[in-house]
């Protein structure tokens, strides 16, 4: 009973759905490097905090106010960048948010998501980061989980992540055989 | 059967996880008035408009009060379509991108944004950004894997009349991901072709005038006298005090 729904049923679902989703008729490899899901207790993933700069690997999306730009670093943060003088701009820090996709900010305020929850940074001081705020549950699609892409062409396959066996904490690339999900 | 269906289930939660977030990303910008606010990429699914934050997922849009001292209060949550996957705020508007069609919304009760219409695209399953402003509002459709349908192209509507939006021109492009305006500049990112500058000083037929090359480019914001440039390298800088000549500021390497 464990195989029970065939790939290309998969891919019709998609098709109807008429959402952005591969179109090709391949069937999945069945041996592929992919990722597969760790997982680990959630609360201390809810801890907002400061980091020294550092290389950005899974770039996601940005944001400006001022001289000051944001770009999501996919899953894992906020990278802090000043472009005062715009022909040297320069990363001055790091926030910690896990599961972090999105950020907007007003007023040395940013909203951005931890796990499914809202929550308000103040950043007016980067040596002294802190959660102002927060609403939990606001973006429940978020919980559900795939591994970043860090090229945006490309096609990865994961292991789908079973909410059963707990919060996804990391994705691990290792040989998976028969993916049933990718992206 | 019942394992049939929990399966099933976990599936279908996939393919919605696979809508919403991070899928089909597109990115781009533009900010509501002056370099007091702040501005986001053109894929962005978190917006500010004054005292509110609005947030979509991939079938409704909720609206949340920040003006006060207590931290964001819940106002509403509007329900939209499928797929929805970019929201872009212009004056009192908000500009929405679905897989297949535009929405507009109208911020005249900021706490309950009301629909004024929805326009269809003609191609299907494509990832879909959009920008706009007083009159216009323009939209890139990306095909191809992993995002589905055959066509990539720069679709631009007339928004005169937002409730009937019009359909002016398509430009068939390669790959395109965010897009940004400015002045009589249109930028829109062509990933690895580059990002393509349009004259848009006849807002419904863009002439291409340059592309920048070297670079693959994902989003981008045009802010002040600068254009941010999410590129596959990092950040890219330009001066674009001219917009229809932006000029090579500086970067910032991933």
């Amino acid at each position: 009973m464990r195989r029970i729904v065939p790939f290309p049923f998969f891919l019709l679902l998609a098709l109807l759905a008429g959402s952005c989703t591969p179109d090709t008729g391949n069937s999945p490899p069945s041996e592929v490097l992919g990722f597969v899901p760790v997982y680990g207790d959630p609360a201390p993933l809810k801890k907002i905090s400061a980091a020294a700069p550092r290389p950005t690997v899974n770039a996601g999306k940005i944001y400006t106010v001022g001289s000051t730009l944001l770009q999501v670093e996919q899953d894992s943060g906020i990278h802090v960048i000043n472009y005062a003088d715009p022909r040297n701009p320069r990363k001055i820090g790091f926030i910690r948010s896990y599961l972090c996709k999105e950020l907007a900010m007003k007023n040395g305020l940013v909203y951005t998501n931890n796990l499914s929850d809202l929550v308000v940074i103040n950043i007016n001081d980067l040596n002294n980061v802190r959660e102002v705020n927060r609403v939990a549950g606001v973006f429940p699609d978020l919980v559900m989980q795939f591994p970043a892409k860090a090229d945006p062409n490309s096609m990865i396959y994961f292991e789908c992540p079973d909410p059963a066996k707990g919060t996804v904490v990391a994705w691990k690339e290792q040989i998976i055989k028969n993916p049933k999900c990718r992206r | 059967m019942q394992e049939i269906m929990k399966k099933l289930n976990y599936l279908i939660a996939g393919l919605v996880m696979l809508f919403s977030f991070g899928n089909c990303s597109k990115d781009s910008q533009s900010n509501n008035a002056g370099t007091a606010n702040g501005a986001g990429g053109s894929t962005a699914r978190f917006t500010i408009v004054g005292d509110y934050l609005y947030v979509v997922d991939h079938t409704s849009l909720k609206a949340f009060e920040i003006g006060g001292s207590q931290g964001p209060v819940y106002k509403s949550q509007t329900e939209i379509g499928m797929n929805i996957e970019t929201i872009f705020p212009y004056q009192d508007k908000l500009f929405i991108g679905s897989s297949n069609s535009m929405y507009i919304y109208s911020l005249t009760n900021p706490e309950k944004p009301a629909q004024l219409s929805r326009s269809e695209y003609q191609i299907r399953m494509a990832c879909d950004p959009v920008v706009a402003r007083d009159s216009v509002a323009y939209a890139t459709l990306r095909g191809g894997s992993p995002c589905g349908g055959t066509q990539s192209q720069l679709v631009v509507y007339d928004i005169r009349n937002v409730s009937s939006p019009v359909l002016k021109t398509t430009v068939i492009l390669f790959n395109p991901f965010g897009l940004g305006v400015k002045g009589n500049a249109l930028y829109v990112c062509d990933n690895d072709h580059g990002l393509v500058v349009f004259d848009v000083t006849n807002a419904y037929a863009p002439v291409e005038t340059e592309i920048i090359d070297g670079h693959t480019f994902y989003d981008v914001i045009p802010y002040g006298d600068v254009l941010i440039a999410q590129t596959d390298k990092g950040i890219a800088l330009y001066d674009i005090r001219i917009p229809l000549e932006p000029k090579f500021f500086g970067e910032i390497l991933n």
